[in-house]
């Protein structure tokens, strides 16, 4: 009964979407008449409730499993806990577009309520952008991909239940923090768009999309450590990124962004690179785009892809028209989009900015180019070849490193023009500090591989560029008002959110290059032992206690839908006590019994001990398990956090609410 | 209980027993890690054998390596672990990069081929021969696919040098011209305060 009224409220979204774009097209045509675009904007307010209604009652089916939807009982079942069965909503191909659908919606909702007396001309064709990327999803569901399907023959008693390695906290979060991240950016597109067909080329439509653009950077930075993070304590494997293609998918529409939030500052403070960023913002919408089409088309194999549909065809279709439109109404505004100002040096900071996204695209580019290689390879010579990790590890490490230096580099060169007096004074302490740190860490070390050598060098460079930018703030700023240390700081940062938000960013990219770099030092080792052995490894020594076993019978709250194989470990580190852990091999029973290793992770600033569990005989205790040590991976959550307060510093959260409660 | 039974009991004590005897308590070494990372794990193409442990048939694969690359040389026991590991039919059904030769090939090419101290692109080859490269987690530094490697480096080179073209252009560029129309601010002079501004803060 639910499921057909949800259907019909997506079939009646398709309705007023269309004629909303109608009513609005016709209130641009002529004499603009206000009371067409009053009623286009009600259309599309309609559109989009009936598409958040329709998404709460897919959620109710989740939640009270009523198995005659088949998407219901394809990715859910009665023993699946309450929590996975709302995550169901985009654990399928149709749940996860109407998921898409409905934060594209709700997103559209907040554009038109926030912008309903604001830029009158922009407006329409802001909510006509809006408009087109939303019926694009929902012709897909309600002609191809509906989640509201009913189960054609018999009954279905109980359904198939959740992939068990979609049973994770991170995947609770990740993957509406990745939405929110890719959909969000469809508004300063949608802006963008406007500014191009209106001729309003100013910085206006950056500024008004400014805070969207940096929440939905940041929520995209989260959902793809998130997803590292998962990968992390899911997957098994010991590592958090594998430059897997979907991984990648989510990195394209970053990097671009990346450069999109440096460049654009050039536009606000010079009025300059306004066709750049104009191709910056639409890149990375269209990088949204492919990125879901990568991993909905089933072009490039990947473990974290949906199954393979013929939807891929309408997404390339989607693309191919974005970048038409995009690239046609480019060349018609070329004039207007040139700069008036100049440059008048290349030392100078807007300089650095131009190399940073320079570096960033080249970024983009290596990785699509890795990404869709395989399919290159195919089409040439006619055998599919495989770009797996060592192929970006290699081409993305110089790259990244590049990047960090420039990241140190920028903050040091003044706009329009750096003289060589102040290159000297402000490049010779951090310099000069980051060598001998190195040179210390080298010898102490006894280090001798090159990357991290220069990953820490240029860590402490960049720290040293950083804290050199703080000092000398708060120092004038102490000078000037006679404010003390603290509150000169604290004032600084307020006086500044944009540039000071950035560097405190900047100190959270550092973080996670340090967790990046401990990537190099890890260690693994393969264990079998047996109740009662000892193993050591390194400075870590782990005692087989026993092995047990535990089922829905045994613990109907924590096991529900699955069995679980578990042993005890007690793990002592330099001949002190340091933690229990207890692996487990489960295998789910609503998933045709797979297997499924659940990690054991003991986390601390320097290293994580990880511990997964292959496989144990519960009869004789013999047990198989791998032991990693991973050193500083915290320090890539720890960054993130960091980066998420600079990023809130520099949107200026606090204005933005209280602004908001006036 | 029967999920209890191991659905492969031989092959679970086989492992253990090979483990025991061979590796337990020690790091594997860095050799072992670049092959595990060299070789893409054949199950489903989702990443490399380092990143990939529950598949029966890499684990087989891992331990063949591992015997490949140990010390003590031992000719019987690494066929003995090709056997095992391509004795599994499943290991030709496989959905990324199945085996591709019949046991007894794979025997015949690997007695022919295995020496003591091999390197690693003689280890990677006898896989690449078994599986197809599809098991290789790179493309071929040789032929056509040098462009997979070289594309990334031709559009930084190109990519700077446009950068260095549009910065001397903009610097080229003359001078925008201020009008003063009715005593308001032209953006220039917005430009200048901003400019000014900016240098207090910066000192």
């Amino acid at each position: 009964m639910f499921s057909v009224l949800g259907n019909a409220m997506l079939a009646m979204s398709l309705l007023f979407g269309a004629f909303g774009i109608i009513i609005v097209s016709l209130s641009l045509i002529g004499d603009n008449d206000y009371r067409f675009l009053k009623s286009g904007r009600m259309a599309f307010l309609s559109s989009s409730t009936l598409v958040v209604f329709s998404t709460i009652i897919l959620v109710y089916e989740l939640m009270t499993s009523n198995f005659s939807i088949i998407y219901v009982a394809k990715y859910t079942s009665i023993e699946t806990p309450l929590l996975y069965k709302f995550t169901g909503l985009w654990a399928g191909m149709e749940g996860s577009l109407l998921f898409w659908l409905v934060i594209q919606s709700f997103f559209f909702i907040l554009v038109i309520l926030q912008n309903r007396k604001k830029h009158p001309r922009l407006m329409p064709w802001v909510m006509i952008t809006m408009a087109v990327i939303q019926m694009f999803f929902l012709i897909l569901i309600n002609f191809y991909e509906n989640p509201f399907d009913p189960v054609q023959k018999g009954m279905v008693v109980n359904g198939q239940g959740l992939n068990p390695l979609l049973q994770h906290w991170a995947m609770v979060l990740h993957p509406p923090a990745l939405y929110l991240g890719f959909i969000g950016f469809s508004v300063p597109f949608a802006f963008a768009m406007a500014a191009i067909i209106t001729k309003n080329l100013d910085a206006v439509w950056i500024q008004t999309t400014r805070r969207w653009t940096l929440m939905t950077w940041v929520l995209l930075t989260i959902a793809i450590i998130m997803g590292g993070k998962w990968a992390y304590v899911e997957l098994g494997w010991g590592g958090y990124w594998a430059w897997d293609p979907v991984e990648n998918a989510s990195l394209l529409p970053w990097l671009t962004a990346t450069a999109y939030l440096h460049s654009v500052l050039i536009q606000e403070k010079k009025n300059m690179l306004r066709l750049w960023n104009m191709i910056l913002i639409m890149l990375t919408f269209t990088l949204t785009i492919f990125g879901t089409y990568l991993t909905r088309s089933g072009i490039v194999s990947s473990v974290h892809a949906f199954a393979a549909t013929d939807l891929g065809i309408w997404f390339f279709g989607f693309i191919i028209l974005i970048i038409v439109v995009n690239a046609v109404l480019l060349i018609i505004r070329r004039k207007e989009l040139e700069s008036k100002n100049k440059l008048e040096s290349f030392v100078s900071r807007e300089s650095g900015f131009l190399f940073n996204n320079m570096l960033f695209i080249s970024m983009m580019l290596a990785v699509i180019w890795g990404t869709m290689y395989p399919i290159f390879s195919e089409a040439v010579t006619g055998f599919k070849i495989t770009v797996g990790s060592p192929y970006f590890n290699r081409i993305m490490i110089p790259l990244g490193l590049l990047t960090l230096a420039l990241t140190g580099i920028g903050p040091l060169l003044a706009w329009r023009k750096t003289s060589i007096r102040s290159l000297k004074r402000n490049f010779i302490l951090p310099i000069v500090s980051a060598l001998l740190l190195t040179a210390i860490i080298a010898v102490s070390m006894d280090l001798k591989m090159v990357y991290p050598l220069v990953s820490i060098g240029l860590m402490v460079f960049v720290s040293m560029t950083i804290l050199s930018e703080f000092y000398r703030g708060m120092k004038a700023r102490m000078r000037m008002t006679g404010e003390g240390m603290f509150k000169s700081l604290f004032t600084m940062i307020d006086k500044n959110r944009s540039r000071y938000g950035g560097y405190i960013v900047h100190v959270g990219i550092i973080m996670m290059f340090a967790g990046f770099t401990g990537k190099a030092f890890d260690k693994e080792a393969d264990l079998s032992m047996m109740p009662g052995d000892i193993q050591t490894l390194s400075n870590y020594e782990i005692t087989y206690v026993k092995q047990w076993f535990e089922s829905p019978d045994s613990n109907p709250d924590t096991r529900s839908n699955h069995v679980a194989k578990i042993v005890k470990l007690d793990v002592k580190k330099n001949g002190k006590k340091f933690h229990i852990m207890e692996p487990e091999k489960r295998f789910y029973t609503d998933q045709n019994n797979q297997p499924h290793s659940e990690v054991a992770v003991k986390t601390t600033l320097n290293e994580d001990f990880y511990i997964v569990l292959g496989d144990v005989d519960l009869k004789t205790g013999l047990a198989t398990m791998k032991v990693r040590i991973n050193p500083m991976v915290t320090w890539v959550w720890l960054g993130t956090l960091v980066l998420l307060i600079g990023t809130l510093v520099s949107i200026n959260i606090e204005e933005f609410f209280r602004r908001k409660s006036k | 209980m029967s999920l209890l039974k191991s659905p492969n009991k031989l092959f679970f004590i086989m492992m253990v027993l090979f483990t025991i005897n061979m590796v337990s308590g020690q790091f594997k070494t860095e050799r072992q890690k670049e092959l595990e990372s060299i070789l893409m794990a054949p199950c489903c193409g989702g990443g490399t054998m380092a990143e990939h442990d529950d598949n029966q048939h890499t684990l087989n694969m891992k331990m063949a390596i591992n015997a490949l690359i140990m010390n003590e040389y031992n000719e019987k026991n690494i066929l003995n672990l090709f056997e095992t590991t391509y004795s599994n039919q499943g290991i030709y059904r496989l959905g990324f990069a199945p085996a591709t030769k019949p046991v007894r090939q794979v025997l015949d090419h690997v007695k022919r081929t295995i020496h003591p101290n091999m390197s690693l692109a003689e280890i990677v080859d006898i896989f690449a021969w078994i599986h197809s490269p599809l098991i290789m987690s790179a493309p071929p530094e040789t032929g056509i696919h040098q462009l997979a490697w070289k594309m990334p480096l031709i559009v930084l080179v190109i990519g700077t040098i446009i950068i260095i073209f549009v910065i001397r252009a903009y610097i080229n560029k003359p001078e925008p011209v201020r009008v003063q129309a009715g005593g308001k601010k032209t953006d220039t002079e917005l430009e200048d305060r901003i400019e000014k501004e900016m240098k207090e803060l910066e000192i």
